[in-house]
């Protein structure tokens, strides 16, 4: 009797377990992967319908099957690699001097009110340029194309990371200031242990946003006289009429921006405390 | 023991055109001594307490402790606010261990005084939380461990206990108290309550508004600990409310330039 009893107590849980986690699984995997089936079905069907079209059919290499195709040859050939990696190098130098000259320029515009009323008008005047129109500044300015492209890419980040650092510095509670120097703080260990930390959820929102603008300003940077990174295959291609392989790279941009802000994402809620228990 | 303290014709305004705010305060107190400050909102207080912290600067006069001039805020007198203000990302440990660490003690020693101060305000377990998993009165007592972890001679008190329910409350009056007590620790407390300015107080110092002024002092008298319903309380609260309904009549303001009135403690 107590037997039946435990199992139908065990049953009941299994069911009630069963209940909660198909949602869970709904919303962890299920919605997104329905997501992608459909622009996957889109890319398809406009696949088809270029390659059913007189007009547009030498573009049928846009298609998903020829362009899978050449994703394999890509990979194989060693070439992609090559191309990331360099992609990876200009973004990643530009983002750490965007971060390097945001995080300290974005606490201190946030602290010192003067600061932001001096700097607000130039910040908000050089924000509105895109990256892009300092391409031919960037080429007379600078003796490699490396440092060109990198340039650009500091144009891009630096504000996002800037803006949303004072932004983070405006929202600490003035109390922790208060309680900080009275525990004999100096303002180092201010920075240090109490600045720092309360900002580092809103400095992370900013790096996602910089990488974000990074990345999409990286390619048409790439076009800049270099000879390596996915800017340059894609121009390459082009150049070529590979069609199959543009959207093979066109597809690696896309993952690897995905792969990139999803990172991002993890660490803004790794600092975010305000989420925490 | 240490931890006098000695204010001398503070007066304050916070810009030129602005009202004064506190007008020739003088006062002194006796190091262990336990004081409260109580006056209606907006009398000063509050501002009185932060200069004594050397959190801010007075317009005119100083505060000496310990027969130094409070020029900064230091460990050595520290102030508890009405809100515990953890740091949300920092772990009970962590935050108790604050002043220490700013001030540069081996973690060794760190450790050993935190374990102390959490076992005195009886948060132990609650160690390694992070503050938001506890209640007001938890954060009040860690924030009571964290202002006593430097082993200051002086702790401020502005209204550190307004923000609770009244068991709560009525808990950490008594644990303050003591402790300070226990330690020789000088008290000074702002507060609007009047039996909480009895329950904690060698002495009450009654302010006035518009500028703010001390215009009464009533020494407690009481024996420890301290019982509401005891009929010696219900003589001192009688006799502090009498006073503070004094300051019913409010004075117009005055500017600094506008000439000295302020009446002196007798405690000067």
């Amino acid at each position: 009797m107590s037997g039946d009893l435990a199992i139908a107590h065990n049953t009941g849980g299994t069911r009630h377990q069963a209940r909660y986690l198909l949602p869970a699984f709904v919303g962890r995997y299920l919605y997104p992967l329905s997501g992608l089936g459909i622009l996957f079905v889109v890319w398809w069907f406009g696949g088809w319908l270029i390659a059913n079209d007189d007009d547009l059919s030498a573009f049928a290499d846009f298609a998903p099957g020829p362009t899978f195709a050449a994703l394999v040859d890509l990979i194989g050939s060693g070439d992609l690699s090559d191309s990331i990696l360099s992609s990876l190098y200009r973004v990643g130098t530009g983002l750490l001097w965007g971060f390097a000259i945001g995080v300290p320029t974005g606490i201190l515009i946030g602290y010192l009110t003067i600061a932001m009323r001096v700097a607000n008008v130039p910040f908000q005047f050089l924000r509105m340029i895109s990256p892009l129109a300092w391409m031919p500044i960037a080429v007379l300015a600078f003796e490699t194309w490396d440092s060109a492209i990198i340039f650009l890419i500091v144009m891009a980040t630096v504000w996002p990371i800037m803006f949303s650092t004072s932004h983070g510095v405006k929202r600490i509670d003035p109390d922790w200031f208060k309680v900080s120097r009275n525990l004999g703080a100096s303002g180092t260990q201010m920075v240090r242990t109490i600045i720092l930390p309360a900002i580092m959820a809103d400095v992370m929102a900013g790096v996602r946003l910089a990488v974000g603008v990074a990345w999409v300003v990286l390619v048409p940077a790439e076009y800049l006289g270099v000879t390596s990174g996915l800017g340059y295959a894609i121009n390459d291609a082009r150049d070529t009429l590979a069609y199959d392989t543009l959207a093979a790279i066109v597809l690696i941009i896309g993952v690897i921006g995905y792969m990139l802000d999803s990172a991002c994402a993890k660490l803004v809620n790794r600092f975010n405390w305000h989420q925490e228990a | 023991m240490s931890g006098s303290i000695s204010v001398d014709y503070v007066s304050h305004q916070f810009s030129e055109t602005a009202e004064a705010v506190l007008v020739d305060i003088n006062l002194n107190v006796k190091a262990g001594e336990l004081v409260s400050l109580i006056g209606r909102s907006g009398c000063g207080k509050s501002t009185l307490l932060h200069i004594m912290s050397g959190l801010v600067d007075p317009s005119e006069g100083c505060v000496r402790i310990d027969g130094k001039t409070v020029i900064k805020p230091s460990a050595r007198w520290n102030m508890m606010f009405q809100k515990a203000s953890l740091f949300p990302w920092m772990s009970i440990r962590e935050n108790v261990a604050l002043g220490l660490k700013f001030a540069g003690i081996g973690k060794k020693e760190i450790s050993s005084k935190v374990d102390e101060l959490l076992d005195l305000i009886s948060l132990t377990e609650k160690a390694d939380v992070k503050p938001r998993s506890l209640s007001g009165g938890q954060q009040q007592r860690v924030a009571l461990a964290r202002s006593l972890a430097t082993s200051p001679t002086v702790l401020l008190l502005d209204e550190p206990f307004s923000a609770l329910d009244t068991f709560t409350r009525s808990a950490l009056q008594q644990d303050v108290a003591t402790i300070c007590r226990q330690k020789g620790i000088t008290m000074v407390l702002v507060t609007h309550d009047i039996d909480e300015a009895v329950l904690m107080s060698d002495r009450v110092l009654v302010m006035d508004q518009n500028p703010g002024r001390i215009i009464d002092e009533i020494a407690v008298d009481l024996s420890w600990p301290r019982k509401h319903m005891n009929q010696d309380f219900q003589r001192v609260r009688e006799k502090l409310l009498l006073a503070f309904k004094g300051t019913e009549k409010t004075e117009p303001p005055r500017t600094l330039d506008g000439g000295r009135h302020g009446v002196e403690s007798s405690a000067a």
